[in-house]
């Protein structure tokens, strides 16, 4: 059962809002209950601490008199839940939305002031919580979680086509279906970490063998589904043609 | 004495040169960027190289008698070998202009030989004829004990004085081939001044007062040039300022603007919502308040909110060029949205380059949405922990062949274009602590710029 936390300091909107949520999860049958309605960061905090797990939080973003704000306690929520669900409930000139989103990978804003509005908002945000709960259940895909200076990302390992290395500094450039990326990291640590399934084709190129789409043995070429091209050096011939 | 014995010595005497130089042009020009063995190595085999060709060079002068040469002429052909030696050596370990490790070779040729001066003060006057073993030994002392002592004093000036902040400033600036011209001139110049000034010290072959004269003329240069800048940089801050004031003005009267529509359609609501009242209906109430906030959110609050952002953007060509941006996509009716959470201070990626890469970023989303309904550019600066994020995210419309992004001349929108994402790439590779990042996301195409700070 997910436990849903609401931290919102105006006690009429808190109020209103833990009965359309209770209502909803009793409608729907969500396998959810309302855990903790609060007006101050550090009751949800300690609350999350003391039942440690995956939840959902209806976070405001000012917080009056309050040491610190919803960024803050989104924060503090993060390192605690790191596969929580955030949903900000906010005025709408502190909307920094995409800022939130980033950082704390916030999954949406609902704006308050319009009751009805607000409800919608809460209706979509459970839709989509359990819409999600269900695909990852059934989801056994292997993902490269790679540290980008303060963010980390998390690349399909199947959908990565290969690595290069750019010249001599320690950035690599990764190549994917739907991602291209830098980030600091050595050849020699990827090449171990995905063994048989990657070649070292070039002492530039790292490559997805299960991305490959054909050989130009002539120009020692590979071309990737994708499109994309790289060399591969004279040595690693036999190996390719053996694993194609 | 044999060539093999002057080579040894001069080996020496070149080496202590290097160190010299190296320690200066760390002061001068900064950290080296690129921190990684392998361009430690090719530091270090040019300069191996650079002590093996000063040796030879100067051996063989020595030994065919160039360096006595009337008026100086081989010492100053050595001078010229030593001024492009040490202008290929910096180019190498920075990677500057040309013209930039020219100065900073200039500048540190004269820096030694205010140092060797220096030392020289202290030195008995007379020539030393190296044939003599004693008089060897004495000269041999000179030149590798009280001229690196005299050089330490140099560069302990060199640091303490800041040095490197001062010629950072007029780094940035182009310098005018005049400037370049007279530098490149020092060596012959200061031999001149050296006859005219003092006739009789032609057989010395050197005045002390003539490097001290060269370092005050080029420490006005530098001053002048630098101080060019800081002026021509003030005009562009004001100008952007009058700019920004410009669009604060022009948005407040469209503010104003919407208030008044705003009043006169409150006004309306206002009599409407009486009247409902009046006969209690509740609902046509609740729903009049609901259209009224909303309205207002659409029609005054987003103007709002996009200022107060804005107000957040506190490097002032970052802000200049969001202003422009802003104004045409105001223009062109572009729905935008921009995020400034935290106020945006500094960053350590020079603002012309910076401007650039953002311009580019801007411009590939706002083409991408142009003309399209119900496309959005949403644009968010991110400063916190020691690191800056900029993310411009746009509806994407065409689909985007990754492997061709970033090729010249490869863009989603036809033919001759994407020359900028090519740009974009080689700006970034002069920042090792700067990444790039591209991705396409729930119908999003997501462009990130991601600054180390610290």
């Amino acid at each position: 059962m997910l436990p849903v936390y609401i931290c919102e300091d105006d006690a009429m909107i808190r109020a209103a809002q833990k009965e359309y949520l209770r209502k909803q999860i009793l409608m729907e049958g969500y396998d959810m209950e309302i855990a903790l309605c609060s007006g101050h960061p550090e009751e949800i905090i300690r609350a999350v601490r003391e039942s440690p797990g995956r939840g959902i939080y209806f976070l405001d973003i000012e917080l009056k008199g309050e040491p610190m704000d919803g960024f803050g306690l989104g924060q503090e929520i993060r390192r605690l839940d790191s596969r929580g669900f955030l949903i900000y409930v906010t005025a709408f000139q502190d909307l920094a939305f995409e800022t939130f989103r980033y950082h704390l990978e916030a999954l949406d804003y609902i704006v308050k002031g319009n009751p009805r509005k607000m409800q919608e908002g809460i209706r979509h945000c459970l839709k989509v919580i359990t819409e999600r709960m269900r695909r990852e259940e059934g989801e056994e895909r292997e993902f490269f979680s790679v540290k980008v200076m303060d963010v980390v990302r998390h690349i399909p390992v199947d959908e990565i086509v290969f690595f290069e290395t750019a010249g001599r500094t320690h950035r690599i450039e990764l190549h994917a279906v739907n991602d291209r990326m830098d980030f600091i990291g050595s050849m020699q640590d990827l090449e171990e970490k995905f063994g048989k399934r990657f070649l070292r084709v070039h002492r530039a190129y790292l490559v997805n063998v299960e991305q490959i789409a054909q050989l130009d043995l002539k120009s020692r070429e590979i071309l990737m589904k994708n499109g994309e091209k790289c060399i591969f050096s004279r040595n690693m011939k036999g190996t390719l043609l053996e694993r194609l | 004495m044999s060539f093999f014995e002057v080579m040894c010595g001069n080996l020496f005497s070149v080496g202590i040169t290097v160190i010299f130089h190296v320690c200066a042009s760390l002061l001068l020009l900064g950290e080296i960027p690129y921190k990684n063995r392998k361009h430690y190595y090719t530091i270090f085999g040019s300069l191996i190289l650079y002590i093996f060709a000063a040796a030879l060079i100067g051996s063989v002068f020595y030994k065919t008698g160039m360096f006595a040469w009337p008026h100086e002429g081989g010492e100053i052909i050595f001078n010229y070998v030593e001024i492009v030696g040490i202008m290929l050596f910096l180019r190498v370990m920075y990677e500057k202009p040309y013209e930039i490790c020219l100065a900073t070779s200039v500048f540190q040729i004269i820096l030694y030989a205010v140092g060797w001066n220096l030392a020289d003060i202290f030195a008995p006057d007379k020539f030393y004829h190296l044939e003599i073993q004693s008089e060897r030994r004495e000269y041999l002392f000179q030149e590798w004990v009280m001229v690196p002592l005299a050089l330490l004093l140099v560069i302990g000036l060199l640091y303490r004085t800041r040095a490197g902040k001062l010629f950072s400033q007029w780094e940035g600036q182009k310098l005018g081939p005049a400037v370049l011209v007279f530098l490149v001139l020092y060596p012959v110049l200061s031999q001149i001044v050296q006859e005219t000034v003092e006739i009789s010290a032609k057989d010395a072959g050197y005045n002390p007062a003539t490097a001290f004269i060269f370092l005050l003329i080029i420490y006005m240069i530098f001053m002048h040039t630098g101080r060019e800048g800081i002026q021509q940089k003030r005009i562009e801050d004001q100008e952007v300022s009058l700019r920004q004031q410009g669009a604060y003005i022009e948005n407040l009267e469209g503010l104003q603007k919407e208030v008044r529509r705003f009043r006169h359609d409150f006004k309306n609501m206002m009599s409407g919502m009486y009247l409902q009242a009046e006969e209690g209906n509740l609902e046509a109430i609740q729903g009049y308040i609901q259209e009224m906030t909303e309205d207002f959110d659409l029609q005054v609050g987003s103007q709002i909110r996009l200022m107060n952002q804005l107000a957040n953007i506190r490097v002032t060509e970052v802000k200049g060029l969001f202003l422009e941006k802003l104004h045409t996509m105001q223009k062109e009716e572009i729905h935008c949205e921009l995020d400034v959470l935290k106020p945006f201070k500094e960053t350590r990626v020079r603002s012309t380059d910076l401007c650039r890469c953002l311009g580019i970023l801007l411009d590939n989303a706002m083409e991408e949405v142009q003309g399209k309904k119900d496309g959005r550019v949403q644009i968010m600066i991110s400063s916190q922990g020691g690191y800056t994020t900029f993310l411009v995210k746009n509806t994407l419309y065409s689909s985007v062949d990754f492997h061709k992004l970033g090729t010249a001349g490869y863009s989603t929108k036809g033919d001759g274009r994407g020359i900028g994402l090519n740009n974009y790439k080689r700006i970034l590779g002069k920042y090792e602590k700067a990444l790039s990042l591209t991705t396409i996301q729930d119908g999003y195409f997501i462009q990130e710029l991601k600054i180390q700070e610290s």
